[in-house]
């Protein structure tokens, strides 16, 4: 072990001291020293951890490799220009929907918006179609 | 108030950390060990198989303990329970109010004809840094051949120790350029490749994606080193050019009075909830030295010292039996979680885990010495990986 501060303090450990140094000054003068050790409190510690280590986080994060190569096939434009509408049709869905048998499916029939609905939806189980014939077949769809 | 004496026997994982966590005001803590170091055992694996330095697993133990906790370098020959006296090879004795017993389980290489002049020739990888650096050199300088995993004996320390070992191992050889050379093979005592079936499902397709060899139903009986050639008790045998055997376990190898709180393997009988020897309220037993019906780990050790530290306080704590042993290939890992009430859980291999492991044992000395800091972040994680949680969202 060296014994002299002489020793302690090579050229290149001056300058990195002098460089945390000025740092340290840098983050008092702003406060963050002493919040910092305000914060650095056992229980604040145990409530941020306990709050982060959610077992939902944790098994997103487990999966952050799967989601992220998921999230990165999204077209965000598609769903840009329908997120609206799909959100404003969500929200106006009733909290306990009426179950409809084969008499009211036909009397619904007549309301133009279901008319609307289901031509979105045959319009979109028509692609649904197509993509899942290419995925098993390419290039025959 | 006098401050209660409590003497910890053994400055381990285990030892240390509940050193560490009594407070001072109220407890006059003392930790004898043998030893002066304090070697970290699953940095075996990262020695021979890595090839790092051993000086990085090992530490004087008085430098991780916390200024004002004793440290006797001396060995424990004996423990009177009745007249609360630990008995030191040196000729000194300790009194004491609250005794814990963090001694480890020593590992008996005359249990297996031939074991000793294995090692002595190859090294290992679960005995001591010097060996494991050994066995670092011994496979760096093969080119061929057959480099053999077995147990002898299925209650050992880090379950998923020998597996490790095998995807390590199989790892260097790749780096070394001799993968399609050097067979890997693995042996385990369990009916499948790994002693609960649902992590042994998720580590099989691992094993044979390497053309790694495994055998099962094999109890390594004895070693011929001249033939080359492990035998099994159940009549196998298996040829091998470098071979790594895991030695039987044992208890504690000092006298302990009365001789009935050890069981039949030596190891000292618990309550597996909260650590005290069954019979003595003012006697504790963490980690590998107990007859506690969890895996031997540094989890284990750990949570323990947790509940011996709080009980001594006069808190109520249980230990659940949680496991969270490691287990990685080369590019991935698993944590096999488990207690007392629940199998283990189904998990995946994933690079999150793997990076976990590698985080765990670069922060191994900082959590023996910070157990303020740590506490918090393993509670909280203990606490949403519990294996009645994660069974809620299908495994981790």
């Amino acid at each position: 072990m060296p014994e002299k501060l002489e020793e302690v303090l090579t050229g290149e450990r001056l300058a990195a001291l002098e460089r945390t140094l000025d740092l340290l000054v840098k983050l008092d003068e702003m406060g963050v020293l002493e919040t910092v050790g305000d914060v650095l409190e056992p229980d604040t510690l145990r409530y941020l951890f306990k709050y982060l280590m959610h077992p939902g986080l944790l098994k997103v994060a487990d999966r952050l490799d799967v989601i992220l190569d998921a999230l990165g096939r999204v077209d965000y434009e598609a769903v840009n220009k329908n997120i609206d509408l799909v959100n404003k049709a969500l929200k106006s869905v009733p909290e306990e929907a009426e179950p409809v048998g084969l008499g009211g499916l036909l009397g619904a029939l007549r309301d133009p918006d279901v008319q609307r609905g289901l031509g979105f939806l045959v319009a979109f189980l028509k692609a649904l179609g197509k993509s899942l014939a290419e995925e098993k077949e390419p290039g025959k769809a | 108030m006098a401050k209660e004496k409590v003497v910890i026997l053994g400055g381990g994982g285990g030892g240390a950390i509940l050193a560490n966590l009594l407070p001072q005001d109220r407890f006059e803590v003392t930790v004898v060990d043998k030893s002066e170091y304090h070697v970290f055992l699953p940095g075996f694996l990262w020695v021979a198989f890595k090839g790092q330095p051993k000086e990085k697993f090992r530490r004087p133990i008085k430098s991780l303990l916390k200024p004002g906790v004793n440290f006797v370098h001396d060995e424990v020959v004996g423990v009177d329970l009745n007249e609360r006296t630990v008995h030191l090879k040196g000729g000194g004795k300790l009194g004491y109010d609250y005794v814990v017993f963090a001694t480890g389980a020593p590992l008996d290489f005359d249990a297996v004809p031939g074991h000793r002049e294995l090692v002595e020739r190859f090294g290992d990888f679960y005995s001591t840094l010097e060996n494991a650096e050994k066995l670092h050199r011994t496979l760096a300088s093969m080119r061929e051949g057959r480099f053999v995993i077995a147990i002898a004996d299925p209650i050992y320390k880090c379950p998923p120790g020998p597996h490790k070992g095998t995807f390590l191992s199989y790892e260097l050889f790749k780096r070394l350029g001799v993968a399609d050379k050097v067979k890997v093979v693995l042996a385990v005592p369990y009916p499948h490749v790994y002693s609960s079936k649902t992590i042994a499902d998720v580590i099989e397709p691992e094993l044979e994606a390497r053309g790694i060899e495994t055998h099962t139903f094999f109890t390594v009986d004895s070693i011929d080193l001249e033939k080359h050639k492990i035998y099994s008790l159940e009549g196998e045998e298996l040829d091998f050019t470098v071979a790594a055997v895991v030695a039987p376990h044992t208890g504690p190898q000092y006298k302990v009075e009365p001789g009935n709180v050890k069981d039949d393997s030596g190891y000292i009988k618990i309550d597996k909830y909260t650590s005290q020897v069954v019979g003595f309220d003012d006697a504790y037993a963490i980690g590998d030295c107990t007859n506690a019906p969890t895996s031997k780990s540094g989890v284990t050790a750990h949570l323990q010292a947790e509940v011996v530290a709080k009980r001594l306080q006069g808190f109520d704590a249980r230990y659940s039996g949680r496991t969270n042993c490691p287990l990685i290939t080369d590019g991935k890992g698993l944590f096999v979680i488990s207690d007392y009430d629940h199998p283990p859980i189904p998990v995946r291999l994933s690079g999150l885990k793997r990076f976990l492991e590698e985080l765990f044992v670069a922060t191994y000395w900082s959590a023996i010495k910070y157990p303020e800091l740590w506490d918090p972040i393993f509670e909280a994680y203990f606490e949403a990986s519990a294996p009645e949680v994660f069974l809620r969202y299908g495994g981790w």
